[in-house]
């Protein structure tokens, strides 16, 4: 306890259906940079949701130094919570941690000092001390090396790097003694991230500590003292930045021991001769998630894109599904150009969608398991906009026999499934428009074995029928065994493309790590 | 150009607090089922109990009287619901109730034909619809404040169509049609009414269209996604909104006899939202419960026949009628 | 956080958002005094100020609650159930005919809070049962028929009489609109409402205590809504149970007018009163004008909210939306 300012022990959180941390550590040192790493669901925005008290944890305890560097603050037994120790966003923070989460919360319309200290602006006689507010708003800022920032302005009306250097103002002026920054450069500029890291290490000398949530190795390698590694909900576990190395860090976070007991290579790439070119993108970009990205994919073809978060994969599967529409370049479906302006123009060209988020982009919970097979294809079951109740049913006892959905019956309300069930009524969703080309991002998410090996079959049965799917996942071995070739991105671009033997995970996490091929690799072998 | 999906409905509170909030309902059993058909539980309570206090009250007269008073708010709320399911709100279903009934009275009083005028005051609240759908899914301005634009302006806007603030239309053939009975029995009201609750119900139940306002409602962002055409859908949904004011604004007008800009469908949404209220869809959208709004819209009427029936001060009802609604969002809440 | 703003919408939106209210009602008064000279007379002006000081009151908690991205279809039947209040006791009790009503007022708009935030109501289900539910509170207060309030009172001859040649009622106004625009803007509790209406979720993560301040929030809006139906009361001298319906409509396009955004968070208490000065000058100018009715006043409030609305869906959509993403 002596140099750690924070030590959190075998936090486990569940949430209804889904265990989001099973007995996870984290030790944290006085003035260390500490990197939080994991890729999507590992449970890293839950553990800091956890320590900062905007979830309450199942089990596991917590212990934070105060001014004499002894005694925790709160304290969770195996017999239970008390509720007055627990913590609370408020209690938290008079502790003196501080978030600066990626959403960045705070208030747009309210001005930069207003925003560093709302809830505790200093008072004359019950008014608010305006010149004292900014005057140590400025202070702050120039402390971090912050000059010229009109602190009467509008938060909105300042740059995202300013913004976030609010956020952190915010910290440093509760006197906090650990800051969280999640994803604090996801929408910086090369020179705002170091003015970021300049701030950092200001606050390091002054033995504030940070945790440093990022997917960006180069950062993490440059600015972090030591790496707390989480997958999958649980610990993977902590070491010294010196200690590893770019490729030693990807394969800890994607995880080359997996359970899987599936073959590694199982398909047998048919030959791109005699295939129409189904799709074909050419410098696709688009604000700076997406730079200059050309792929193309054949009939029956398997495209994976594998790349990190952040690395554009998403936003390259909205454009080409006519969600986002591209600052730069040129989609052709079935060599015809293709503009599109909403999923409805891509639907109509034979284009086929499933979200990464199911939840939030694909499910209607509260309507039926028929209704939501059976919604793409909807306008076209029955006559003149009557629903023909009885095609919508065939196609559902089809689809249901076929993918092997598990559910009480097609009525059963969509909310009621589980993940993996949903996942299956929503590739049905569009196997029964029979498209010619089929985006998947990350078909197998949240789904056991079993379940993924079923999608897996489906989505090469598919190939085999004859329609073109590109694939995103974050899963190595699910792109090994699955994909004709393999597009790799990395930070909105795309740094390679590998086919047949050149396929492997090596290949696949060396591209990853070493970033944009035009981007000098001081760090990594 | 489609739009993306913002915030259809005013409602800050739920998004943060749900995560928080743990009810103590839970823990009270049979009330999921309470939840499903609190309606029918509320209208049976009300018939029992006022069986029991009313003298007259079950009979054939009563009957009546409650379903011909129900019959405006029946069809602005079977309209209503559509529109809440699809995540919005109408709250100018007054105003438009007016705006077609003074088209109506301005046309025939001017003798233009009975069936031309009724056709001009559907397309008049037709129109009004579709300015609200525009305005709503187009520039994405939330649905309570375009309503509550049209609410402000249209009886204004009624009076300036016809001309003066009060037309009469007793003794006219369309002022007798308001007051015809069916085979000298059951009024027009009732007749219309049943055939519009049938009409609503195969919408809901077998069209694609119904279907697409659910999706929209349920999963905005997901119904964009899956090639909903958000614009068209949600168009139409406050267009057929509109229309069904319409059809109750010129047979109230009828029945009454006059159409009196300033007073004909007042207040009327308050009505409507209750007995959508106490039906049972979700203000959150995506599900039409059709039959729970026609059910609601019945026990808002017969607070207010009850009311009336038992020498109660007329305002009592506003009262029980507020009281209903809360206990009905209450029950629901729980989630 | 993306920031999507260019040199040209700062400008331009700003400029609106700051004085656009102001300039509206000026070019108003300048249009109007072009047609009708007499509109500038000093007589004329008190009129308005008259007119409008009660629903100028409600305004100013209404304000408070569309600021914290609320919204109190209440206040109508909250200030019937207070002039009724004040009505009934103003005979024998004067003091409690000050203080009771006002008192009711707060004890609403706690009941709203409460159905808000604990219940989970949304804000406008929740007052819109409360409109019913007070209405009809009215009603049984009052016995179904008006009340008739002591016109003889001091406190009465007070209410109705003009200072300087400043409508007393006025006076009430503006200086607790002044009250306002210092809490609104000098106090913790004022910048609370502007983060709870800018963005609750950040608001809470900060730390803040937003079902306390919602609370205050509504409760300041019942007691706005009470003290100008106790107003009313001892203005008018006779009270129908239906007083003050609409009320509540008026007041809100008073604050939408005076350029607080509906959504929350955007806005300036000082501008409800250009809203409201607005809403006073139109009733006015159709009155000098003759041939218009108070219904014609209604269209033209209608769009001009319209136009209003536009112009700020048009400036929103210009601020930033929450950003980071994977």
């Amino acid at each position: 306890m002596e140099d750690h300012i924070l030590e959190m022990k075998g936090i486990s959180k569940t949430f209804p259906g889904v265990v989001a941390l099973q007995e996870v550590d984290l030790f944290v040192r006085y003035g260390e940079v500490h990197a939080l790493m994991g890729e999507n669901g590992a449970g890293k925005s839950t553990l800091i949701k956890v320590l900062t008290g905007v979830y309450q944890r199942d089990a596991g305890e917590i212990f934070f130094a105060d001014e004499k560097g002894t005694g925790p603050i709160c304290r969770n037994g195996p017999e239970g919570a008390s509720h007055k120790l627990d913590l609370s966003p408020f209690r938290s923070q008079r502790a003196g941690i501080s978030t600066v989460y990626q959403e960045l919360n705070l208030v747009p319309y309210l001005s930069v000092c207003e925003n560093i200290f709302i809830g505790r602006e200093p008072k004359t006689r019950g008014l608010i001390d305006w010149k004292t507010v900014e005057r140590r708003s400025r202070e702050i800022l120039s402390d971090m090396g912050l000059e010229g920032v009109d602190v009467n302005e509008p938060l909105h009306k300042q740059s995202v790097a300013v913004a976030q250097m609010v956020a952190i103002a915010r910290a440093i002026s509760i006197e906090a003694k650990l800051v969280v920054m999640d994803e604090p450069t996801s929408s910086l500029s090369e020179e705002e991230v170091r003015t970021l890291f300049r701030v950092i290490k200001r606050l390091k000398k002054q033995n504030i500590s940070i945790i440093f949530v990022s997917h960006k190795l180069d950062e993490v390698f440059e600015i972090c003292d030591r790496a707390t590694i989480l997958r999958d909900g649980r610990l993977v576990g902590q070491y010294a930045m010196r200690d590893l190395t770019k490729l030693k860090m990807v394969s800890l976070m994607i995880g080359r021991d997996a359970t899987s007991v599936l073959d590694k290579r199982k398909r047998v790439s048919a030959g791109r001769e005699g295939r129409d070119l189904v799709l074909k993108a050419t410098g696709v970009s688009r604000a700076r998630r997406t730079t200059e990205i050309s792929i193309d994919i054949n009939s029956g073809e398997i495209l994976g894109v594998a790349g990190l978060l952040g690395s554009g994969r998403t936003e390259l599967a909205r454009i080409i599904f006519g969600d986002e529409i591209p600052d730069k370049g040129r989609i052709e479906i079935g060599a015809k150009n293709a503009h599109m302006k909403s999923p409805r123009d891509a639907i109509r060209l034979g284009l086929g969608f499933c979200s990464e988020d199911r939840k939030e982009e694909g499910v209607f919970p509260n309507m039926s398991v028929l209704d939501n097979m059976t919604m793409a294809i909807l306008p076209e079951l029955g006559k003149a906009g009557v629903l023909s109740r009885k095609a919508q049913l065939r196609i559902a006892e089809t689809y249901i026999t076929k993918l092997n959905i598990a559910t009480s019956g097609p009525n059963q309300p969509m909310r009621e499934l589980s993940g993996g069930n949903q996942q299956k009524v929503l590739l049905a969703r569009w196997l029964c428009k029979n498209p010619i080309l089929m985006i998947m991002d990350e078909p197998t998410r949240g789904i056991d074995i079993a379940g993924k090996a079923e999608i897996e079959n489906i989505i090469t049965e598919l190939a085999g029928g004859g329609v073109a799917i590109l694939m995103i996942s974050s899963e190595m071995e699910e792109l090994i065994r699955s994909c004709d070739r393999i597009a790799v991105l990395s930070e909105g671009r795309k740094v390679g493309e590998l086919a047949a033997q050149e396929i492997s995970e090596e290949h696949i996490m060396h591209m990853m790590a070493h970033g944009s091929a035009l981007r000098e690799d001081v760090h990594g072998q | 150009m489609e739009v993306p999906c913002g915030k259809m409905y005013m409602d800050s509170s739920t998004k943060t607090s749900t995560a928080t909030s743990i009810g103590l309902l839970k823990s009270i059993p049979g009330l999921g089922a309470f939840r499903d058909h609190g309606a029918t539980v509320f209208f049976l309570a009300l018939i029992a109990l006022s069986a029991l206090i009313t003298p007259n009250f079950l009979s054939f007269g009563t009957l009546e009287n409650t379903l011909v008073q129900v019959f405006p708010v029946m069809l602005v709320a079977l309209g209503m619901t559509l529109v809440i399911s699809s995540g919005g709100i109408d709250i100018s279903v007054g105003a438009i109730m007016a705006i077609s009934a003074a088209v109506l009275a301005r046309l025939y009083t001017s003798g233009v034909g009975l069936a031309p005028s009724i056709g001009c005051g559907i397309l008049a609240a037709g129109l009004c619809g579709l300015f609200n759908g525009i305005l709503i899914s187009r520039f994405r301005i939330q649905p309570i404040i375009v309503t509550l634009v049209v609410m402000i302006a249209g009886r204004g806007l009624a009076m300036r169509v016809q001309g003066q603030l009060s037309t009469s239309l007793e003794y006219t053939p369309l002022g007798n049609f308001g007051l015809y009975k069916v085979a000298d029995k059951v009024p027009v009201q009732i007749v219309i009414m049943l055939a519009a609750v049938a009409i609503i119900l195969f919408v809901v139940k077998k069209t694609v269209f119904a279907k697409h306002v659910e999706a929209i409602g349920d999963n905005c962002r997901a119904a964009r996604l899956v090639g909903i055409n958000t614009l068209a859908t949600t168009i139409g949904v406050y267009t057929v909104c509109g229309i069904m004011c319409a059809i109750a604004g010129c047979m109230e007008a009828a029945r009454i006899g006059a159409v009196n800009v300033a007073q004909l469908g007042l207040f009327i949404e308050l009505d409507a939202i209750a007995a959508v209220a106490i039906g049972g869809t979700p203000f959150s959208g995506g599900r039409t419960r059709i039959l729970g709004t026609v059910v609601g819209a019945v026990v808002v009427g017969l607070v207010t026949v009850i009311v009336n029936m038992n020498d109660i001060p007329s305002h009592y009802s506003m009262v029980f009628k507020a009281l209903i609604v809360v206990v009905a969002m209450w029950t629901q809440r729980k989630k | 956080m993306k920031t999507t703003t260019t040199a040209k919408n700062t400008g331009a939106a700003s400029l609106i958002q700051s004085r656009g209210p102001l300039v509206a009602f000026l070019v108003l008064c300048a249009v109007a005094t072009i047609f009708f000279p007499t509109f500038l007379a000093p007589v004329n002006l008190a009129n308005i100020l008259r007119q409008v000081s009660l629903i100028g009151l409600i305004s100013i908690g209404m304000t408070f609650v569309i600021l914290s991205g609320g919204i109190d279809l209440s206040v109508g039947s909250t200030a019937a159930v207070a002039a009724v209040l004040a009505a009934r006791l103003s005979g024998e009790f004067p003091t409690a005919a000050a203080v009771i009503p006002i008192l009711a007022g707060l004890c609403i708009g706690a009941v709203n809070a409460l159905l808000i935030t604990r219940v989970k109501i949304p804000p406008f289900i929740a007052t819109l049962a409360m409109m019913l539910g007070a209405r009809g509170l009215a009603f049984v207060l009052s016995g179904g028929v008006p009340v008739g309030a002591d016109r003889y009172g001091r406190f009465s001859q007070i209410v109705k009489s003009d200072i300087l040649g400043i409508p007393c009622v006025g006076i009430i106004f503006i200086l607790a609109l002044g009250v306002a625009i210092i809490v609104a803007k000098h106090t913790s509790f004022g910048r609370s409402v502007y983060a709870i209406g800018g963005n609750e979720e950040a608001a809470r993560m900060m730390g803040l205590n937003a079902n306390r301040s919602k609370l205050l929030i509504y409760m300041i809006c019942g007691g706005c809504a009470a003290a100008a139906g106790m107003l009313h009361a001892l203005r008018i001298g006779s009270v129908r149970p239906g007083a003050a319906e609409g009320w509540e409509l008026t007041a809100i396009a008073a604050v939408v007018i005076g350029g607080t955004s509906l959504t929350g968070g955007i806005g300036k208490m000082g501008h409800t009163l250009y809203g409201v000065l607005i809403l006073g000058a139109i009733p006015n100018i159709i009155n000098k004008q003759g041939t218009l009715t108070t219904l014609d006043n209604d269209v033209i409030t209608g769009i001009l909210l319209l136009a209003v609305i536009l112009l700020q869906s048009r400036m929103t959509n210009q601020v930033p939306s929450a950003g980071g993403a994977a």
